[in-house]
């Protein structure tokens, strides 16, 4: 039992120590103490920031995935027209082949050696 | 009654869920649709090229192709198709696929409403063309296109009120390189 109270003398005076070292200034004490008793007040904020937090947290990764669905959607659109432009242009490049020919045939006339 | 209001809501819940499929299955029995199917022929070629283009992602593909006014004529062509669907196939070498292969795509277009309107056979290019018409009482309503070259073979299937002669003029436009198709006729005038 008095070995417990001698402990905790000693960290007492292990605080007062690191509090009080007699060669400082009054000023420098009541700085030390108000800057001790600063301390505890971040941990009582830790619940708010960590909310706070996850909160921007949050709305970064929605604004990300909207940013990134609308680029999805943007490279989407893109696809289709460039694949529509392809498709069109393979169609017209035919039918007018095509046409090239009968036109080029019809020149020729009817008796004549076919060219084709 | 509370099977009842079960069965109210589990047969609006059923519609809203069939509602796409029923757009979906509007194109693929749409009477100018026709199946791109070839048997083992993905195997035998060297590259195949697949364009499948249909409901919204077409509307946006006429949307993204140009917001020109000069364009504003072929857009709104453009614009009455249903789907556009290519298969399009290259071969390392000659002989690699036959008759036999088109035979499928063939025998839906010699179905009721198809006409075979064109088919250009040209022994110096060495590629053949022939084009199909389906109509449905209204007007048109699909085309087909079956290109043959030796290591190339082409299908091409649009679906809606296409006019070939709307499509042929589409050179010039959305980045389509003009073709004077006329040229032999204009030679023949002049003559």
């Amino acid at each position: 039992m008095s070995d417990d109270f001698q402990t905790q003398d000693q960290m007492i005076e292990g605080a007062l120590r690191t509090l009080f070292r007699p060669e400082d200034a009054p000023t420098a004490l009541s700085k030390r103490i108000l800057a001790s008793a600063a301390k505890p007040a971040p941990r009582r904020r830790t619940p708010m920031l960590g909310m706070a937090g996850v909160a921007v947290a949050a709305a970064a990764l929605i604004t990300a995935s909207v940013v990134h669905e609308h680029r999805v959607e943007l490279r989407q659109e893109q696809l289709a027209g460039e694949r529509l432009a392809y498709a069109l242009q393979l169609t017209t490049q035919d039918l007018n082949w095509a046409e090239q020919k009968v036109n080029q045939d019809l020149a020729v006339g009817p008796g004549k050696p076919e060219e084709r | 009654m509370n099977i009842k209001l079960k069965f109210g809501l589990a047969v609006p819940m059923l519609l809203i869920l069939m509602s796409p499929l029923a757009g979906q299955q509007g194109v693929e029995t749409s009477p100018g649709r026709i199946q791109l199917a070839f048997d083992g022929l993905n195997r035998r070629a060297a590259g195949v090229n697949e364009i499948s283009l249909d409901g919204p992602m077409l509307q946006l593909g006429i949307r993204m192709l140009s917001t020109s006014e000069s364009d504003a004529q072929a857009r709104a062509m453009l614009s009455r198709l249903k789907g556009v669907y290519i298969k399009s196939f290259r071969f390392d070498g000659e002989g690699k696929y036959s008759d036999s292969d088109l035979a499928n795509v063939r025998r839906q277009l010699h179905g009721p409403g198809w006409a075979h309107i064109m088919s250009v056979h040209s022994r110096p290019d060495r590629q053949d063309v022939d084009v199909y018409v389906m109509s449905d009482g209204k007007g048109v309503a699909g085309m087909a296109i079956i290109v043959a070259c030796p290591t190339e073979l082409r299908v091409v299937n649009l679906v809606g009120p296409v006019d070939p002669a709307e499509l042929s003029r589409l050179g010039g436009h959305f980045g389509i390189p003009q073709v004077d198709a006329d040229a032999g006729r204009k030679d023949r005038n002049r003559q």
